[in-house]
């Protein structure tokens, strides 16, 4: 099936199985490899992307779902090879250990501040809850969004 | 490999699904569980694009929700908020940001899950579901469609159109639950709670037509039927809450399973209906 | 400027940032075949057969292969001798792998493996290890199913505690951890017919999968080249797996001659990979009036699973320090690592300390309440010091911070004024504040020693950049940036322009794994030791500029200054390329003697011990059992913070770990099956979940550690679940002697009539 979307503001055709995951189609025909496969039931947020500028998970996505829809990964995010302001809030927050989690926490802290460019606390803490890091204990990672909302704001 | 359907309008829908019996797809969340380990239908038919299904309103005092909102809608949204408070609880609880971004009400209901989040206050708000076939409409109550863990009686010709939430000033309801973490979590136990409160001269509260949904707690949804015929029109006093919470428990059929057990959720089905009725305003 | 000391960014998270880190599930190379594995759904049978021929045919599956497939041992080298790669005649857990299937797909692979019949003759399986240790039960292992028993001896136990002025007996249960890092395990191997096969992976101990590729596909050393990829979390859960995992990749590569790469699903992951023991330990301890510990005494059994894998070593770790960090003159400690017909469990972030920790700082802490002494004052009594001798008989030298931890603690907690005698308080919400006393020997040990050895590679380019490379691995626990500093502060070269090489089994000595905390100290030393080789060749290039003797000159950022002037470092190092100076180096350390003495059960086994103290605070609701932790207070003496910011990452994230460990997570089998493998039912904490956690750094200064730092990564994880516990007694006056404190369990110790203690 044709299927035609636009993925980090580039317009895709492709021609494959609608039944496909979009965590799937982006890794192996699209390359972006930032979109990571921890779980694969909803349940860690390694394969969060932004569609139609909500979060969502790309392991639980059908390719021919996103049809005509607009979807953001980390790689987008990354401006003329410089890192977006909140990529860079997570290196100086200490907010990366491992790194397998990270473009997860990105894409969900990305939803949040498009929709709450001042988020206290609760609401990061709300807006993370569907991604799982098991190195840092999440201290760090709120610190990053602050300090993102905060540069962002300035 | 599975035909693909992705229909643009409810007629279409229908003729699709008369003719051929595809699996639906909604919001996903379950389904690509199942995708992922090797399952194929010979046809699915993906709502995505029935944007009629999208959406709430109020119309002759009926909240209207299409089967394809979103629990993230439902959550936000005003209208829910103000008639069927429990409801936009329950949405609010449902797994993770990612996943109410992604399930439908209609997936919910369809994936009849015993620890479905809103369906302990759909049943408590007497919804009702307005489900669609090419050979026309019907409108069912909520606790006449599940028929054990994970089956319901919507026809395979069939799909949930809208809900219907009936919308009255002055009802109060809420959602309590338990679950195994503070987030991304399934519940253990939930409790819906829907009544008019009467305060007769800023006396102490009755209720009226109250309605006790336990969730978890049973092979369904199930109502605490004594604890409903107890609390009905008397004194909302500490004794009665107390009673009431006692007899809730016993209208529970919990079991054992990997995220609770039985005696756990029983005695939680006391906690959460006492403190449901302590919240009443 | 001094770099060691301050928090630098790491210099690995940039790439990790974007999303450009290269993980083993990224790796794409022409003609890639995937490998999926056919498993045991029992927990003990024979096979009776493997019927292949329906998987072969199907679509996409280019190879089924079984034991018998084998070119060199059937055999996972680790401790012992005992685990095959794929099950021969027999399965021994849910989940043994039993046969792998390659396909040209990962759909393909896995369709093939649903496809292949095993016909099995179930047998009874033996999977509680107390009944394990029955005379008369089934064998799984030698004659009475130990796989290892360690004891510590020490004076007159028996007497002790009948002298005693009070003692206090418990029995303790503590339950599997699953390490859940979030990169799945994963391996590519490359076999070449040229003679050599080429492994990347997640890992953290390339030589134990070197040695184990090397057998079962029967080459030699030199012809297994590993190379560790970008590694997403390990916690121990990637020390001996790896190599299993390594082992199937490399033979669906040799068998196919294609690239192969397997990738475990999650569930896959939780069902198959170790776990940290659950344990059953019972533990008597004696106390004079004054509340000074007089004698311990304990037994501690773990269940091992279905094969030996570390746990000889686990079980060694955790008796060695069973007696607490506390002054104690009559111990009698025995400890067993017993076969079941479970998941074979390993290294897990405290490997064997965190359970009997567990044991023993409750113990601390119900004398502490029956004696009417603070809690934390208990502990003061009885804390090891510089000069104390421990339980083994180790002297310890100055670097004993476990005093210093405990007061900064209490001081952070505001103890004194908050800490209320347990079991009075009302109300249905109830809060509670718990101590624990932690120590964690650094390194191998004794039990180890021969593998405590570590090399480096350090170049500095004409440019002034440098490369380097050592045996241990960066998992996410900031080794890289680290190391980096070290080489900066030493070379005087920017840390931006620092860059790390992967491991490379080929380039490399064999540096022993990345475990035990042991990679600060001794990579740390290796590189040092390489850098001094090139230090010395910068100072008498620039003896030669500034025409000043070697011992005048000081290396500092970008320059090297001497008593009348400074040299930049470009024009330092300009000299040494007219030179011809060699500025690349390999550098190598070996651990300190350490002894261990098992026939007496005394010994001095650890080169030196990372101390700390914590204090968690908790609210109860005691009507749902729920626990919420509100806020902890960990310090932890580390030597030398070599990047404060890094260590407080490792404080926070191992506190959270060990508050999981205390809290919610837990695996639940049903007559050996395990039931919850899947990370919707395998519950961590979220974000959700996640108090305030405090992190104090305590510095003592360790006479080997590079700058005095010493190892300390696992620590944090191992005094939460005992503070947890403690405060929940506190709060509630309720002791629950088995982890998890779910709110099923907690309910039922408060509304049981019967006392939980």
């Amino acid at each position: 099936m044709r299927i035609e979307f636009e993925v980090n503001n580039r317009p895709v055709v492709l021609d494959t199985e609608p039944d496909r995951r979009l965590l799937d189609v982006l890794r192996d025909d699209l390359g972006l490899l930032s979109v990571k496969e921890g779980c694969s039931e909803g349940e860690c947020g390694a394969c969060t992307v932004i569609l139609n500028g909500r979060a969502v998970l790309s392991c639980l996505t059908m390719v021919g779902q996103v049809q005509g829809g607009r979807i953001l990964t980390s790689e987008g995010l990354v401006k003329d090879g410089e890192l977006h302001p909140i990529q860079k809030a997570f290196v100086e927050a200490g907010a990366v250990q491992c790194g397998f989690c990270t473009p997860g926490f990105v894409m969900s802290s990305y939803a949040l501040l498009q929709r709450n460019p001042n988020p206290d606390e609760d609401a990061i803490k709300q807006a993370l809850s569907g991604n799982i890091c098991r190195c840092t204990g999440y201290a760090q990672l709120i610190e990053a969004v602050q300090a993102a909302a905060k540069a962002n704001n300035e | 490999m599975s035909e693909y359907f992705r229909p643009l309008t409810l007629g279409e829908a229908v003729n699709i699904l008369a003719d051929k019996h595809p699996k639906l797809v909604a919001g996903g969340t379950d389904m690509m569980v199942m995708v992922k380990s090797g399952y194929r239908p010979q046809a699915w038919m993906d709502l995505t694009a029935l944007e009629v299904l999208r959406g709430i309103s109020l119309a002759r005092n009926e909240l209207v929700i299409g089967a394809m909102t979103l629990h993230a809608e439902i959550a936000q949204d005003p209208l829910v908020q103000e008639y069927a408070r429990a409801l936009a609880d329950a949405a609010a609880k449902v797994g993770s940001p990612q996943i109410r971004n992604m399930g439908t009400i209609g997936g919910n209901i369809a994936n009849a899950s015993p620890a479905g989040d809103l369906l302990p206050p759909l049943y408590a708000l007497n919804a009702r579901l307005d489900l669609v076939s090419k050979s026309g409409r019907r409108i069912v109550p909520v606790n006449e469609v599940f028929t054990g863990p994970k089956r319901t009686s919507i026809r395979a010709d069939e799909l949930i159109g809208w809900i219907r939430v009936p919308a009255r000033d002055g009802l109060w309801s809420d959602y309590a639950r338990l679950g195994t973490r503070n987030a991304l979590s399934i519940s253990k136990v939930g409790v819906a709670l829907a009544a008019r409160v009467e305060r007769a001269g800023g006396g102490v509260a009755r209720l009226r037509d109250c309605m006790i949904a336990l969730g978890s707690v049973a092979p369904t949804v199930v109502y605490a039927e004594s604890a409903m015929d107890l609390l009905e029109g008397r004194q909302l006093t500490g004794e009665l809450v107390q009673q009431v919470a006692l007899a809730a428990q016993n209208d529970a059929r919990p079991i054992d399973d990997i995220r609770s057990t039985a005696a756990y959720r029983r005695a939680m089905v006391a906690v959460l209906v006492r403190r449901l009725l302590e919240r009443v305003e | 400027m001094a770099i060691v000391g301050t928090s630098v960014h790491r210099n690995d998270a940039w790439a990790k940032a974007r999303g450009a880190a290269k993980f083993t599930g990224d790796i794409r190379l022409p003609g890639m075949v995937e490998v999926a594995v056919v498993r045991s759904p029992h927990a003990r049978a024979r096979i009776l057969e493997i019927d292949t021929s329906r998987a072969s045919q199907i679509n996409g599956v280019l190879g089924v292969f079984t034991a018998r497939d084998i070119p060199g041992k059937n055999l996972v080298p680790l401790v012992f001798q005992d685990m095959p790669a794929l099950a021969m005649d027999e399965v021994r857990y849910h989940g043994e792998a039993v046969a792998l299937v390659v396909g040209d797909t990962r759909e393909a692979a896995w369709a093939g493996a649903r496809a292949v019949d095993v016909k099995y003759r179930v047998m009874d399986a033996i999977l509680d290890p107390i009944k394990a240790l029955d005379k008369d039960a089934d064998k799984l292992h030698g004659n009475d199913n130990v796989f290892r028993r360690w004891t510590v001896k020490k004076g007159n136990v028996d007497k002790a505690l009948q002298n005693a002025h009070l003692v206090v007996k418990g029995t303790y249960h503590t339950p599997y951890q699953e390490h859940l890092y979030l990169e799945p395990q994963s391996m590519v191997a490359w076999w070449s017919d040229e003679g050599y096969i080429e492994v990347h992976g997640s890992m953290q101990c390339p030589f134990y999968v070197r040695d184990a590729v090397a057998a079962v596909l029967g080459l030699d050393l030199s012809s297994v080249h590993v190379i560790q990829a970008t590694t997403g979390g390990g916690f121990g859960g990637k020390e001996d797996v790896p190599s299993t995992i390594a082992a199937h990749a490399a033979l669906a590569s040799f068998l196919t001659g294609r690239p192969a790469r397997l990738v475990l699903s999650r569930d896959e992951d939780i069902l198959v990979t170790s776990k940290r023991h659950p344990a059953v330990i019972e533990y008597e301890s004696g106390f004079d009036e004054q509340g000074r510990l007089l004698g311990v005494k304990a037994r501690y059994v773990m269940d091992a699973g279905a094969y030996a894998t570390l746990s000889p070593i686990v079980l060694w770790r955790g008796t060695m320090h069973a007696a607490g960090p506390y002054r104690v003159e009559h111990v009698d400690i025995e400890a067993l690592a017993v076969a079941t017909n479970k998941v074979p469990c390993g290294a897990y972030r405290g490997f064997g300390e965190p359970q009997i920790h567990f044991a023993f700082e409750s113990q601390m802490d119900i004398a502490a309440d029956k004696l009417g002494i603070d809690p934390i004052e208990m502990r003061l009594k009885n804390a090891l010091e510089p000069g104390d001798t421990t339980a083994t008989g180790q002297v310890l030298k100055k670097d004993v911070g476990l005093v210093q931890a405990l007061n900064a603690v209490r001081e952070a907690s505001s103890w004194d004024s908050r800490f209320e005698t347990p079991g009075r308080k009302q109300g249905t919400v109830r809060r509670g504040l718990g101590v624990s006393a932690v120590y964690y020997g650094v390194g191998l040990g004794a039990a180890g020693q021969a593998l405590d050895r570590a090399g480096a590679f350090v170049q500095v380019m004409y440019d002034g950049s440098a490369v380097f490379a050592v045996g241990t691995v960066e998992m996410g626990q900031g080794m890289v940036s680290q190391l980096s500093q070290v080489i900066a502060q030493e070379l005087g070269v920017s840390i931006e322009r620092v860059r790390a090489l992967p491991p490379d089994t080929n380039l490399l000595p064999d540096s022993g794994p990345t475990v035990a905390s042991r990679t600060t100290v001794m990579s740390g030393n290796a590189v040092l030791n390489a850098c001094a080789r090139i230090k010395q060749q910068l100072l008498e290039a620039t003896a030669g500029i500034l025409n000043e003797p070697v011992d005048a000159l000081t290396i500092e950022p970008g320059r090297v200054t001497g008593k009348n002037g400074a040299a930049t470092l470009d024009e330092v190092l300009h000299r040494c390329f007219l030179e011809r100076r060699d500025l690349a180096s390999t550098g190598w350390f070996k651990s300190p003697e350490t002894t261990w003495d098992e026939k007496k059960g005394q010994g001095s086994p650890y080169m030196t011990f990372a101390w700390a103290a914590n204090v968690v605070e908790v609210e109860v609701d005691t009507e749902t059992g729920v626990v919420t932790p509100i806020e902890i207070w960990a310090a932890h003496d580390v030597g030398k913070a070599i990047n404060p910011a890094q260590v407080r990452g490792q404080i926070i994230g191992g506190s959270l770990q060990g508050l999981g460990y205390g809290l919610m997570e837990e695996i639940i089998h049903k007559d050996g099956l395990m039931q919850n493998n899947r990370l919707s039912q395998y519950i961590v904490p979220t974000i959700g979940d996640a108090p305030k956690i405090n992190a104090i750094i305590i510095e003592t200064g360790f006479e080997h550690g590079p700058y005095g730092a010493k190892g300390f990564g696992e620590q944090p994880l191992i005094g939460i679940a005992p503070a947890l516990a403690n405060a929940v007694y506190n709060a509630t006056g309720k002791r629950v002697k088995t982890l998890p404190i779910t709110p099923e369990r907690l309910f039922a110790a408060l509304h049981d009539d019967k006392t939980v203690d």
